[in-house]
């Protein structure tokens, strides 16, 4: 298993080094909760309201900015290829690839849901429920968006192309994590539930997507 | 022991059977003698269906004669559902067993499945006008659709942008079986979504009369008969063009090598 | 260790680029595979690699700790160096960045300091491998074939845009792990100082098998 941790060390500190991918993520996210308002106007009540749905939304859109990078740089370095003469089969690296691109990217945007939900006008003590669910929700974001980041490896617009593929797959997450977090602020409801659909679609995602990633990554490299 | 061994033949002769009817030569050849049989099939059942349609049906009470609209936007759904069908197991063929034709079944059916798709979000929605008093509602069935449309806009794109021929059959198969595994999924998170939010009941359970369910049927018949017509023509076409293009390229090649040769010779 | 190849066939597209090729090598035995460009050398050897499926014909590895119910896959992956055209090297890291992580990432207990001073990286040591030259990547690449050991080395084109001096370093360095019992298998146009036991010499003029697609 050395080689997995070697590898998640490896990508940790190239996102701290390279920086520029968790920079666009959380400055995308900002500028269109910022943009939301500006657009249908500073009602209060209505951005309250529509605060769980538009924050996910866009949590969605920056992650997805981010993405097409997760296997790039490795491929066209060359570095791929020699990954697959490893110790650990391609999955598991395909896993310690998307857990480390969790860790820089998913992560740092749950952590940042305080600040957007100040911007929607939800009370302080709102915000943890905003967070709480985007870490449990944003794993099967990093996996599944994996699958789709290897079928476009080889693409020279596959940044484009992701978007179209993946979002459809993120549904689940989307209606999961938005209904947990109206159903903690407005209905007062039992929001447990939804929290652990959530959770079960992660852990699903962990499990599964790296099969067809790394069938897609072999694919790639034929 | 006798009875093992005929098992073993018939075994043996469905094999043989499959291989047959895989061969791309022999499906050009067979294929010629089903294609107008279909056309004949779908052309005389969508004629009784629509007929019946129109003038044989009792018109619903509450709906008034925008009943009529469901004839052709239920079968489009289920055909719909039936054509990523295809698509799916064709692509489990192509990963498994390595079929060109599979490759070609799956190219084929996209482009039909997300037509027959756009079909049917459209006459949903010309249905939904006079009796939601709207064109488009998030109800579970139609959101359902229009990911399914989404999904086979994905796999067309994601075809058609990569440039290698077998590598695009090869991606484009893994998004389809990913595709597959995901639909029931993303389709419950939405019924999840309507029963907690919403709760709204669907369009027409317990509903449907016996005096509809014929001509729904017939006209459910004649939608597959011409998708397969449809995808049978689609898949002759693509045999065709891939073998125009494997010839270009043996030409080119040729061309090249017996200039080379001519250069050497000088 | 061995390598045995059974005629096997490749395809690159629609174009056959190798027929029926048949080759096995054993311990301390190396192959030459020359020929113009474009006649299939590197798709031979990333099908001994395990990039590509051969057409038709078999690939198998046998390893003295395989056991009986090991994949080859599993043998392939923790057996093999492959040196391809790209170095595999990440250009934002550091020249020893770059070493360590391929030494944690093999599992590796070598003294990294021995394997600078091979490769003539001594004074690079601190900087972004993007900053390197051509050649200087070359090296940083190749030195991954010393940080762990591994029985079979295939190299692609290795000592492309190498000075004669580095070169040498690899010779030097194939010819060690020839000495210990290990397998070679080089495709180059460059001549190489290693004694090599086989060689193949592919043509262009092979017969071009235009099967069609479908």
């Amino acid at each position: 298993m050395s080689a997995f941790f070697a590898l998640l060390k490896r990508d940790i500190l190239l996102s701290i080094r390279e920086g520029g991918t968790v920079g666009i993520a959380l400055g995308f996210n900002l500028i269109v909760v910022t943009i939301l308002p500006l657009g249908i106007g500073p009602d209060q009540n209505l951005l309250n309201q529509i605060a769980p749905g538009a924050l996910w939304v866009t949590l969605l859109l920056s992650l997805l900015l981010s993405l097409d990078r997760l296997f790039l740089t490795d491929y066209e370095e060359g570095t791929l290829e020699l990954m697959t003469h490893s110790e650990i089969p391609l999955e598991l690296i395909v896993v310690a690839k998307a857990l480390a691109h969790w860790l820089t990217v998913a992560v740092p945007l749950a952590l940042m849901a305080p600040v957007l939900g100040l911007l929607m006008n939800l009370s302080p003590s709102q915000f943890g429920i905003l967070t709480l669910s985007a870490l449990i929700g944003t794993p099967a974001l990093s996996f599944l968006g994996a699958i789709g980041a290897a079928l476009t490896l080889g693409l020279k617009r596959g940044g484009l192309l992701l978007p179209l593929l993946i979002l459809p797959f993120f549904i689940p997450t989307l209606i999961f994590g938005v209904s947990s977090t109206t159903e903690f602020l407005f209905l007062g409801s039992n929001y447990a539930n939804s929290l652990a659909l959530l959770a079960a679609i992660s852990i699903s995602a962990i499990v599964l997507a790296p099969f067809p990633t790394a069938w897609a990554l072999r694919f790639n490299l034929q | 022991m006798n009875t093992k061994t005929e098992n073993l033949s018939l075994w043996n002769r469905l094999g043989n059977l499959f291989n047959f009817l895989a061969n791309p030569s022999q499906f050009i050849k067979y294929s010629a003698y089903i294609l107008p049989w279909l056309a004949i099939i779908s052309l005389i059942g969508f004629a009784a269906g629509l007929y019946i349609t129109f003038f044989n049906t009792p018109l619903d009470e509450e709906m008034g004669s925008t009943v009529i609209i469901m004839f052709v936007h239920v079968p489009a759904a289920w055909v719909a559902m039936m054509s990523y069908a295809i698509v799916a197991t064709s692509s489990i063929g192509l990963l498994i067993w390595r079929h060109p034709l599979a490759d070609v079944s799956a190219k084929a059916a996209a482009p039909l499945g997300a037509t027959i798709t756009f079909l049917c979000l459209v006459t949903g929605s010309l249905w939904g006008r006079p009796d939601w008093g709207t064109y488009w509602q998030w109800d579970l069935r139609m959101t359902s659709v229009l990911i399914l449309f989404l999904l086979f806009i994905g796999l067309i794109t994601l075809r058609s942008s990569i440039e290698e021929e077998t590598q695009a059959g090869k991606i484009t198969a893994i998004l389809a079986i990913v595709g597959i595994v995901l639909l029931p999924i993303i389709k419950y998170s939405v019924e999840w979504q309507q029963s907690s939010l919403h709760q709204k009941a669907g369009i027409f359970e317990g509903q449907v009369a016996t005096d509809f369910l014929i001509p729904l049927f017939i006209m459910a018949f004649s939608y597959t008969v011409l998708f397969f017509y449809l995808h049978m023509k689609a898949m002759r076409a693509e045999i065709y063009r891939r073998r125009t293009i494997s010839q270009q390229r043996k030409h080119a090649f040729e061309a090249t090598r017996k200039e080379e040769e001519r250069l050497v010779k000088e | 260790m061995a390598l045995n190849i059974e005629k096997i066939s490749l395809k690159r597209g629609n174009r056959l680029l190798i027929k029926d090729l048949s080759f096995s090598l054993k311990k301390g035995e190396s192959l030459l595979v020359t020929g113009p460009n474009g006649v299939g050398k590197t798709t031979l050897i990333r099908s001994i690699a395990g990039f590509l499926d051969p057409e038709k014909g078999k690939i198998s590895y046998q390893s003295e700790t395989k056991t009986t119910n090991e994949e080859d896959e599993k043998t392939r992956r923790e057996h093999i160096h492959y040196i391809g055209h790209k170095n595999g090297i990440r250009t934002s890291l550091t020249v020893l960045e770059n070493l360590e992580f391929w030494k944690s990432f093999f599992g590796s207990e070598t003294n990294l300091k021995e394997i600078i001073k091979t490769y003539f990286l001594e004074s690079l040591i601190n900087i972004p491998a993007g900053y390197l030259s051509a050649g200087q990547k070359r090296r940083l690449g190749l030195a991954r074939l010393s940080i762990v050991k591994r029985s079979i080395w295939l190299l692609d084109e290795p000592t492309v845009s190498l000075d004669e001096m580095s070169a040498n370093i690899v010779a030097t360095a194939a010819s060690n792990h020839l000495k210990n019992g290990g397998i070679l298998v080089a495709a180059t146009h460059i001549p190489l100082e290693i004694p090599f036991t086989q060689h193949i010499q592919l043509s262009k003029n092979i017969e071009q098998d235009w099967e069609d697609i479908i």
